[in-house]
């Protein structure tokens, strides 16, 4: 959703992403597809693992790694003909074919955390996606929490550490900061509000609508709340058994 | 459709599984005839043991009680990409006869008239690195086409020396689920074939709604319908709303 918002807002000039939409119940990722198809923006498509890879490579140091996926398809095809920066070739130890990415640095990494401590440790639950080493890569790491917390408290259990505070440049309290998305223990998604932007999100005039209404027109995220409601945003917390 | 899909997956079996029907199939094999079934989410989920439908891969619903959350890599990198699935679950916006699928796009790469999921996240690593794979869809002629518009995720390609050319793994689909028949791919042509229509469906039905020729064996089976207690995984736990399945209505 985060995708289709900053591309429907006229933000993104080239999108390196590998899909998505906003899961079968709610649909296509509209605005970003719009912009594809009528030449809005670039695109540099992967499949979700040569992200992860790009990003692992980054985080490592390492210039390129090679994946096995990616081999006979249009999707690779298509990267080549874009000249991205991805090469066929074979592997000097066993002559299998290989295609090797480029590691990929993003200057920012914008990563989401139950809770942040004021040393920039942040505890990650949940799967993790990419997340770990998207941060890893990039060359400044924003922190947004739903908890600013003790670092004392993160010493008695580092193990949920996930991203050391060391290698963190910003931390933003941001309570329900994911709406209306879920974050794993905190709050469920909002299905009613998801709903509303799918199909918002169909034509440009109901998406600019939506984009004033919720973005453009508030000030701060407490107003953006307050729109939401604080009934809805109790019925969203999540189950502590549960996680949703 | 699901059920059929669920059959295929065997018990003990190491199982990715895709959003959306594929999801929903394993959760169905899971609480029916495979219990010791390994379900891998592509996000970082191992074995989850789901209570309630989740609506795709993000919702939460479907990490719940699993043994272990883990990231992108865990599950896509040191599971598939080193080659321990044995079994990969796709959908798509079309496949070919050669069980090659899209999700990206209609029309041409150069020029497409629509968009839909992109690469769909793992899709292409599942195809290309599962040790076998199955794709799930509803079954129309504008979905089966001769050759899809773009081949997001390789099946056999072009017959039976495609993968090995390309330089993939040996592997591709085995099996295609739809809401009107099982089908799988000929063993010397790797071409689509017909293995048995659902009850109430006909071999024309089939036939009507692909838009190549299918190899059709001499005598086709029907399926064997669900089970009481299928269905009753599919509305109680996989499916509630009966958003995928559409049994609701």
């Amino acid at each position: 959703m985060d995708a289709d918002l900053l591309v429907g807002a006229g933000c993104v000039s080239k999108l390196i992403y590998a899909g998505g939409s906003l899961e079968p119940a709610f649909g296509f990722l509209n605005r970003v597809n719009d912009a594809i198809v009528n030449d809005r923006i670039e695109t540099e498509e992967y499949s979700g693992t040569a992200m992860c890879f790009k990003y692992l490579a980054g985080a490592l140091g390492i210039p390129y790694i090679p994946i096995k996926s990616l081999l006979g398809s249009d999707t690779l095809a298509s990267l080549m003909s874009k000249s991205a920066e991805v090469k066929v070739s074979e592997c000097p130890f066993t002559n299998e074919k290989l295609v090797l990415l480029r590691a990929l640095n993003p200057d920012y990494a914008v990563i989401h955390a139950q809770r942040v401590d004021t040393e920039g440790n942040a505890w990650i639950y949940g799967p993790l996606w990419d997340t770990k080493e998207l941060a890893m890569a990039a060359k400044k790491v924003i922190v947004v929490a739903e908890e600013i917390g003790d670092t004392n408290l993160t010493r008695t259990d580092p193990m949920r550490t996930i991203i050391p505070g060391y290698r963190v440049g910003v931390i933003v309290h941001v309570p329900y900061g994911a709406h209306p998305t879920s974050v794993y223990k905190y709050y469920d998604y909002d299905a009613e509000h998801l709903a509303m932007y799918a199909k918002a999100t169909r034509e440009k005039e109901t998406f600019d609508k939506y984009l004033e209404e919720y973005v453009l027109s508030v000030d701060n995220h407490e107003q953006y709340l307050q729109k939401i409601g604080v009934k809805k945003l109790n019925e969203l917390r999540a189950d502590p058994m549960l996680g949703y | 459709m699901v059920v059929a899909g669920a059959r295929e997956l065997k018990d003990g079996e190491t199982a990715l599984a895709g959003v959306g029907l594929p999801q929903v199939s394993a959760i169905v094999a899971k609480y029916t005839h495979a219990p010791s079934i390994n379900i891998l989410l592509e996000l970082g989920i191992v074995e989850p043991r789901p209570i309630h439908s989740p609506i795709g891969l993000g919702d939460p619903r479907i990490w719940y009680r699993c043994a272990c959350m883990a990231g992108w890599l865990d599950v896509m990198g040191m599971a598939l990409h080193r080659g321990v699935v044995d079994v990969g679950f796709l959908s798509g916006i079309q496949v070919d006869e050669y069980g090659n699928v899209n999700s990206t796009l209609i029309g041409t790469r150069e020029k497409p008239v629509r968009y839909f999921h992109g690469t769909g996240g793992g899709a292409n690593d599942i195809a290309s690195l599962a040790k076998r794979f199955m794709i799930i869809m509803s079954h129309e002629k504008r979905r089966f086409p001769k050759h899809v518009d773009y081949n997001t995720s390789p099946g056999h390609i072009d017959g039976p020396d495609g993968r090995m050319k390309a330089g993939l793994r040996p592997g591709g689909p085995t099996k295609v689920i739809t809401d009107l028949a099982i089908l799988g791919f000929d063993e010397k042509t790797l071409k689509m074939k017909l293995l048995s229509v659902h009850p109430t469906v006909s071999v024309k039905d089939v036939i009507d709604n692909t838009g190549f020729d299918l190899i059709i064996p001499k005598e086709v089976p029907e399926t064997t319908p669900p089970t009481v207690e299928e269905q009753r995984i599919v509305r109680e736990i996989a499916d509630l709303t009966g958003e995928f399945t559409g049994w609701k209505k």
